[in-house]
């Protein structure tokens, strides 16, 4: 049975845009234009996953959103042309999974929707807890006897020194590691005139395994003070 | 207005040449004076001891001749051979008369004896009488000597007896207070009986001491002056100088049968109270000494003020020429000025004072003329001269002022004026230090004058004015302060009331006090206070609305725009024909995609520029931030045929700043030298530590830079000005807004082709 997805936004060409894409990776879609619209269709039936957009007539994205996380925990996806970090966290924590900002990348906006829904369909709503010999954040997983990397369902190949910093940050989630450190734990041996050298390392791991790479959602600069794994 | 001022000058100066002359004139008279009064002193104040010794001593050599030998007296007196001699030759020729006498006596005795033989009786007592004569006979000389000393005894007794009726008359005389007619006559009467009583006409010696009161002292130094030169002789009146006394007494001892005698006038004092009298002869000293010094000090006034000028000339000279040798020429204005600007002061002085003041120091000044006036040197200070120069200034400034503004530069004007416009600032400016000061002093050299009248003791007088002086400071001080805490106290509500306002509290207002000197500055508090309120609702409202504005546009742009990158994302997996028109959807793509960038950049530079953007500033290390972002570009920057030179230090470089904003910062810079270098060439990034840290960034431009430098931040200014590629020329105006925003600096400096950008953070 294919997975279904509610797109609810007051623009009507996006919504019918967004559904080709979904319906392209075989995915059931519904649509609504405000956020009542999306209430009474979740009333109606079951949804895997809601695409919402924020600034709509009647009831606006993030009300409806909290209002669905009274009763529901499927993913929430929210869209909008408000790209502010401010804007960001508000939509964060009312709720949503996930905050993608307009114009969105569509292939982007799908590889979201697909890792959302892998997680939670295929995994369960909630983290499940990682195997003994994995290290896990949301999708990215870290299997330590096999030294391979997955994003998802997609294997990621990894040079031993991209595997080592991976290893390192992701065995100290949500840390934040400055160059000097992260290059005399996973070189071994003293900084001495680094270089560039691990901030290139990073931005090729981050390559990798980001979906978009200048939005990074596992792998993340902290500007001035180093690098870290976000914990999901 | 300069040529009144030069006749004011000229008639000062005239005036203080007068009056230095006349200053030195009355110096010059109190010197003579006391060169005669020193003489006189002399002969004053020995004068008592000396006439005093001199009679004890003669009465005691008088008295002492009682027991000694009339040689030994004689000796004593060391008289002349020849005196000696003629006293001897009377001596022998009266032992020759008394011897003829005697033995005549004794024969007449012998022949009674003789006839009287029958008489036993009668016979001892002539025997008796015989021996005695015998005696005398075989003594003559030693008998003779004997009576000699008894008729001088018996005279020496008259001599006493009347120097004690001299001095009892003397003493009876000068009880009461002598003017110069009672002491003539005294005189002319002791004189009379001294005649009389000199042995009807013989020689005697008269001595005449006055008491040191001015008159009489005069009188006899006029009388001294007379009789000068003159041979001191028997018969004449003699006055002596009493140091000669002394050979005048030996002199007079040379002579025999003399009488002396001494005339004491005295008007208060008598000859036993001889300490008292000598007690004024200090005062009289110390009277003397007094007016040599105010002579002293006044020429030593006139000296140097004589002085200052002679100065202030040599140096107004001496500019002169040092101006002549630079080769300026000095103005004759100028000239004037240096010479007078002593003497501008002064005036400028008189000048500045208040009516009341000025009124003081001229009746000063009156007061001091009329005491100088007399040229009495004993009351001639130092003070009256200063006293008299201001009233002179005093008058000089009213000659030449304005006569209706120098009237109203009074305290009663201001008084009144501050009345009537029921404000106290300008009396309370004025009322400062002048008020105190010169009411004060001039309070004091009222007070003194006054005192110094009534008591006749300077010193109480000095004391008694300073103390009430002090007093009356001490009053207008209080009621000065009081006034001053009514202000204050109202001053502190209304701070107390602006800091509420301050601290945005609602609703709060300065309190106006009518009638207080402040109420004007509460009213336009209050008024500026609605006047700021109004402004800044308005300007509130507008920064909401701009902000919603742009957050609004954005949203309206943003929306049509996801529509058309995702079609054009669809329409770009269909099969279209023809061929050509995918080359098209090509250029859509690319169009959206810039679209895309301007709305961002816009939006950011919009919201970066209202300062509406969170900082969300922490401690970090520059130079790794420099290095990640460099690393982030790592593909950009080796695409392109650029090189690199990085001088960024191995050490943490901390400063305090917004990462994600310094971020985007540099990495609009860097993105701006990959746009717009020049292809091969170096691009230097450095980080320098001195004090400040300093972030630089150094390329060539692959255009002519003909554009001003402040030019090139504003937004949509690009350098070159055609806007053909991508991009959406805010990178630079994004980075100064966020800089600003963090509190650094951006300076961008082109030199040729050179294209320099600087940040400057303050260290950690």
């Amino acid at each position: 049975m294919n997975n279904r997805v509610l797109i609810v936004d007051d623009d009507r060409e996006i919504v019918e845009a967004i559904e080709i894409y979904l319906k392209n990776e075989n995915l059931d879609v519904a649509k609504a234009y405000d956020g009542m619209q999306a209430l009474e269709k979740l009333a109606e039936e079951d949804f895997d996953l809601i695409i919402m957009d924020v600034m709509m007539p009647k009831l606006d994205g993030l009300r409806a959103t909290m209002k669905i996380r009274e009763t529901k925990n499927i993913p929430i996806l929210v869209l909008s042309a408000k790209s502010e970090d401010s804007d960001k966290i508000i939509g964060l924590n009312l709720g949503a999974d996930d905050y993608i900002t307009k114009p969105f990348n569509p292939l982007e906006l799908v590889a979201r929707v697909k890792s959302h829904l892998r997680r939670y369909v295929h995994l369960g709503d909630s983290s499940s807890p990682a195997k003994s010999n994995e290290l896990r954040t949301g999708d990215l997983v870290l299997n330590l006897d096999t030294k391979e990397a997955m994003v998802g369902d997609q294997s990621i190949k990894l040079t031993p020194t991209e595997y080592g910093i991976l290893e390192f940050l992701m065995r100290n989630q949500g840390k934040v590691f400055s160059i000097e450190q992260i290059y005399e734990t996973v070189w071994n041996e003293p900084s001495y005139n680094v270089d560039n050298t691990v901030a290139v390392h990073i931005r090729r791991i981050r390559e990798k395994i980001e979906i978009n790479p200048k939005d990074p959602r596992y792998l993340k600069v902290v500007w001035g003070i180093g690098y870290k794994i976000e914990r999901y | 207005m300069g040529k009144q001022k030069n006749i004011l000058i000229n008639l000062l100066r005239v005036t203080v040449i007068i009056f230095s002359v006349a200053v030195l004139y009355s110096a010059a008279k109190d010197y003579t004076y006391i060169d005669e009064k020193e003489k006189a002193g002399y002969y004053f104040s020995n004068r008592f001891e000396n006439v005093l010794s001199n009679i004890m001593d003669t009465a005691e050599n008088y008295h002492d001749m009682n027991v000694l030998t009339y040689n030994e007296t004689m000796d004593r007196f060391e008289l002349t051979p020849q005196y000696r001699a003629s006293i001897q030759d009377e001596l022998d020729a009266k032992v020759k008369e008394y011897s003829i006498a005697w033995e005549e006596e004794l024969e007449d005795l012998k022949q009674r004896q003789l006839d009287s033989s029958l008489y036993p009786d009668q016979h001892l007592d002539i025997q008796t009488k015989i021996d005695d004569l015998e005696y005398k006979i075989a003594n003559a000389s030693a008998v003779v000597e004997a009576e000699k000393v008894a008729g001088v005894e018996k005279d020496l007794d008259y001599f006493a007896k009347t120097l004690e009726e001299i001095k009892n008359a003397t003493i009876i005389y000068t009880n009461k207070s002598v003017n110069i007619k009672q002491y003539e006559s005294m005189r002319d009467e002791l004189k009379k009986k001294a005649k009389m009583l000199a042995s009807s006409g013989e020689d005697y010696y008269w001595f005449e001491v006055g008491d040191g009161s001015y008159e009489i002292e005069e009188m006899l130094f006029t009388r001294l002056r007379k009789v000068k030169g003159r041979d001191g002789s028997a018969n004449s009146d003699n006055i002596f100088i009493p140091n000669t006394i002394n050979y005048r007494a030996n002199q007079l001892m040379d002579k025999e049968g003399f009488r002396l005698f001494v005339f004491i006038g005295s008007s208060s004092n008598n000859l036993n109270e001889f300490d008292a009298i000598s007690n004024g002869y200090r005062l009289f000293w110390d009277d003397l000494d007094r007016i040599g010094r105010n002579a002293d000090r006044q020429v030593v006034a006139v000296a140097v003020a004589i002085a200052l000028l002679v100065v202030q000339y040599f140096f107004s000279k001496r500019k002169m020429k040092k101006l002549e040798r630079e080769g300026k020429t000095m103005g004759e204005s100028k000239m004037d000025e240096a010479v007078q600007s002593f003497l501008h002061k002064l005036i400028y002085f008189v000048g500045n004072l208040k009516l009341e003041a000025k009124f003081i120091i001229f009746l000063i000044g009156i007061k001091s003329i009329d005491s100088i006036r007399y040229f009495d040197s004993s009351r001639t200070f130092l003070f009256d001269i200063i006293g008299v120069c201001l009233g002179l200034l005093v008058v000089v400034d009213f000659v030449g002022a304005n006569k209706e503004a120098y009237l109203r530069n009074s305290f009663w004007h201001q008084w009144r004026a501050s009345k009537r416009k029921r404000n106290f600032n300008g009396l309370a400016k004025n009322l400062g230090f002048s008020f105190d000061a010169i009411f004060v002093i001039g309070a004091v050299i009222i007070a003194c004058y006054v005192l110094a009248a009534f008591s006749g003791d300077l010193h109480v007088a000095l004391l008694a004015a300073l103390f009430g002086g002090l007093i009356i400071l001490f009053i207008i001080w209080k009621l000065y302060f009081k006034l001053l805490d009514e202000r204050i106290g109202y001053i502190d509500e209304i701070s107390a009331s602006l800091d509420k306002m301050v601290r945005g509290e609602s609703g709060v207002n300065v309190i106006v006090k009518e009638g207080n000197p402040f109420a004007p500055l509460a009213e336009n508090i209050n008024r500026l206070k609605e006047g700021y309120g109004t402004a800044m609702e308005e300007k509130m409202k507008s920064e909401r609305m701009k902000t919603e504005l742009i957050t609004n546009v954005s949203h309206d742009l943003k929306t049509p725009l996801t529509s058309i990158i995702n079609y054009i994302d669809l329409l770009k997996n269909e099969e279209v024909e023809p061929e050509y028109a995918r080359d098209y959807i090509t250029v859509l793509e690319q169009k959206a995609e810039r679209l895309n960038v301007l709305i961002q950049d816009l939006f950011e530079v919009s919201k970066a520029a209202s300062g509406d953007l969170a900082l969300e500033m922490e401690r970090l290390d520059v130079a790794q931030l420099l290095r990640q972002t460099l690393a982030e570009m790592d593909g950009k920057i080796e695409d392109s045929s650029l090189n690199f030179v990085t001088n960024i230090p191995k050490d943490s470089v901390m400063v305090y700043a917004d990462g994600k904003k310094l971020h985007r910062v540099f990495d609009n810079l860097i993105i701006n030298i990959l746009k717009y270098s020049l292809e091969g060439t170096r691009v230097y990034i450095d980080v320098i530590q001195n004090g400040s840290v300093k972030i630089v960034m150094k390329n060539i431009a692959n255009y002519e830079m003909n554009f001003d430098q402040s030019e090139i931040v504003q937004r949509f200014t690009r350098g070159d000005q055609a806007r053909s590629s991508e991009g959406s020329g805010l990178g630079l105006a994004i980075a100064q807004s966020l800089v600003d925003l963090m509190g650094m600096k951006m300076t961008i400096r082109t030199d040729g082709d050179l294209f320099k950008v600087e940040i400057e953070i303050d260290k950690l």
